[in-house]
C-alpha cells in the first residue's frame, strides 16, 4: 500500500470515536475530523452503536447492567471536510441519533438530530521535507452547536429524547500523525470548555455551570506491504471536571474519567475507504462517574479532488 | 457512487432496525429494593400574611411517611404514597402545593417530570417517578404556598 493510502488509514482510525454521546453521563469527547491526505475533499458516512453495559459510581467501582434495563445509542453521522488553502481546511459534521432503552416496564426509544460541529483547522507543521522523526501537526477549534435537548430538559421517560449534551462546548485541540515503515503513530489531545447554561425542568429553574475538560489518545497502526488492509489499536484517557447546578436546586456534581482501547480493521478501495472499530470502556476497568460503554463502528469515506 | 449508495443503505437499515447490541447483559438483576418506607420529619411557618389571608392553611411540625406503592427500581415506573400526620398522629391538611422531583448529585442531573395528586387530606400519590440509571439519588419534597417554597426536605437512596 502507498503512503497516501496509509494516512488515509490513519484518519479511519480517529473517525471512529467520533460521535459518542450517551442520552446521559456516557464517556465521549470529538477527535478532530481532518483531512490529511493530498486530496481536496472528503465526505463521510459512519453508523456507531453503543451498547452501555457497565454503570461506574463515584468510587470507580463498574456495576454491570441488568437484562432489565438496557440501553443502546446508535448514531449515523455524516460529515464533510474542505481544503481551503494549502494548510487550512474546513469542516462539519451533523448526527442522527436512536436512542433505545429496554426494561422490563417498557422499550421506549426516539430518534432525532443531534448537535451540528464545526472545525476550521491549520496544518503548523507540515511534511516538507523527509525526516525520521518529524510528525506532521494540525491544530484545530471545534465548536458544538446545540440541536436537541439534553438530560437537563428531556420529556421522556428515561430520557431517551436526550441527544445533545446539551452545551455549546468548544475544543481546541493538537494532533500529530507520524509514518515509519509499515507502522504509523498517532497522538492527539484536546481540552474543552462549555459556558453555563439555564435550564427548566420539573418546574425548577437553574444553572449549570460546566467545568473544563481534557482528552489525549494514542494510536499506532499498521499495514502489511503491498496490502489495501490496515489495522490498528487505540488508547484513549478522558476526564471532565464536576458540575455545579444553582438556582432552584443547588448541587455540585463529581468529576468523570475513563480510560478506552478500540481496534480497527480498514480496507481501501478506489478512491474509497471502508472501516470497523471495536472500542470497549471497560477493559481496563479504569474511570469514574460515568456510563460505560462497548462501541462497533462502520465508517465509509469519499475522496475528493473538487 | 453506486457501491456508496449500497453502503448508506445497508447503513440506514442497521439503523432503523436495531437498538440492540451483542455486548448487553441478559442476566436477570439480582438487586432487591432498598427501602420500602421513609420517613421525615418537616416544619411549616406561615408567613403573616398568609395567616391572615388563608386562615384554613395549616402550620406547624409534621412528619411525612411515604410508603413505595411500586419500586424502587430502575427498571419500572415507581410509585409512592405521602402521608402527612402533625404531632398528634392527625393528618396534616398541608393545601399547598407539594412538589416532588429526584436528583442525582454525583452526575448532576435530575430525571422526568413527577406526576403528583392529591387524594384526600395530607395524603397524596406520587407516580411516573423514573430513576435513569443506578446510583445515588435524592428524592426531594418542596412544600409551596404562593409560589414561596415554605418547606423543603429530602431523602437519599442508593438503587
Amino acid at each position: 500500500m502507498g503512503i497516501n493510502s496509509l494516512i488515509i488509514f490513519i484518519y479511519f482510525i480517529l473517525l471512529s470515536p467520533l460521535s459518542f454521546g450517551a442520552a446521559c453521563c456516557g464517556g465521549g469527547s470529538s477527535v478532530a475530523n481532518l483531512i490529511v491526505g493530498d486530496y481536496r475533499t472528503q465526505l463521510s458516512f459512519g453508523y456507531t452503536n453503543m451498547a452501555i453495559t457497565h454503570t461506574v459510581n463515584t468510587d470507580g467501582e463498574f456495576i454491570e447492567r441488568d437484562k432489565n434495563n438496557q440501553e443502546v445509542l446508535e448514531t449515523m453521522t455524516a460529515m464533510a471536510s474542505y481544503l481551503a488553502a494549502d494548510y487550512w481546511q474546513f469542516g462539519f459534521s451533523i448526527p442522527m441519533h436512536k436512542n433505545t432503552h429496554k426494561t422490563d416496564y417498557k422499550t421506549s426509544n426516539e430518534m432525532g438530530v443531534g448537535d451540528i460541529k464545526l472545525q476550521p483547522a491549520f496544518e503548523f507543521m507540515p511534511e516538507l521535507y523527509y525526516s525520521k522523526w518529524k510528525p506532521r501537526g494540525f491544530v484545530f477549534l471545534q465548536h458544538n452547536i446545540i440541536n436537541s435537548r439534553s438530560v437537563y430538559n428531556t420529556k421522556s421517560e428515561f430520557a431517551t429524547d436526550a441527544f445533545s449534551q446539551g452545551f455549546n462546548t468548544t475544543t481546541l485541540g493538537l494532533y500529530f500523525t507520524k509514518i515509519i515503515g509499515n507502522f504509523d503513530l498517532t497522538v492527539s489531545t484536546e481540552v474543552h470548555t462549555s459556558p453555563a447554561r439555564k435550564f427548566k425542568s420539573n418546574g425548577n429553574e437553574f444553572w449549570v455551570t460546566p467545568r473544563d475538560g481534557n482528552s489525549t489518545q494514542l494510536t499506532i497502526g499498521f499495514s502489511p506491504q503491498a496490502s489495501n488492509f490496515h489495522f490498528g489499536t487505540n488508547l484513549k484517557s478522558s476526564y471532565d471536571g464536576a458540575k455545579k447546578i444553582s438556582g432552584d436546586i443547588e448541587s455540585l456534581g463529581t468529576s468523570k474519567s475513563y480510560t478506552e482501547a478500540g481496534l480497527s480493521i480498514g480496507l481501501r478501495v478506489a478512491d474509497k475507504s471502508y472501516n470497523v472499530s471495536y472500542t470497549d470502556q471497560t477493559f481496563f476497568g479504569v474511570a469514574k462517574n460515568m456510563n460505560a460503554a462497548k462501541i462497533i463502528s462502520f465508517n465509509l469515506i469519499h475522496f475528493l479532488d473538487l | 457512487m453506486n457501491n456508496h449508495f449500497v453502503a448508506i443503505i445497508i447503513f440506514v437499515f442497521s439503523f432503523v432496525s436495531c437498538g440492540d447490541s451483542p455486548f448487553l447483559n441478559t442476566q436477570d438483576s439480582k438487586k432487591s429494593a432498598t427501602s420500602t418506607e421513609i420517613n421525615l420529619n418537616g416544619k411549616i411557618d406561615l408567613s403573616t400574611e398568609n395567616r391572615s389571608n388563608q386562615s384554613q392553611l395549616q402550620e406547624g411540625v409534621f412528619k411525612l411517611q411515604a410508603l413505595w406503592g411500586h419500586g424502587p427500581s430502575i427498571s419500572d415506573e415507581n410509585k409512592m404514597m405521602v402521608i402527612l400526620t402533625d404531632e398528634g398522629g392527625n393528618r396534616f391538611d398541608f393545601q399547598g402545593i407539594l412538589d416532588v422531583y429526584i436528583w442525582m448529585p454525583d452526575m448532576g442531573h435530575g430525571s422526568f417530570p413527577i406526576k403528583v395528586t392529591r387524594l384526600s387530606e395530607g395524603i397524596f400519590e406520587l407516580s411516573e417517578i423514573f430513576f435513569t440509571m443506578d446510583g445515588y439519588w435524592d428524592i426531594h419534597f418542596e412544600f409551596i404556598i404562593n409560589d414561596e417554597v415554605v418547606e423543603a426536605i429530602k431523602w437519599g437512596l442508593t438503587l
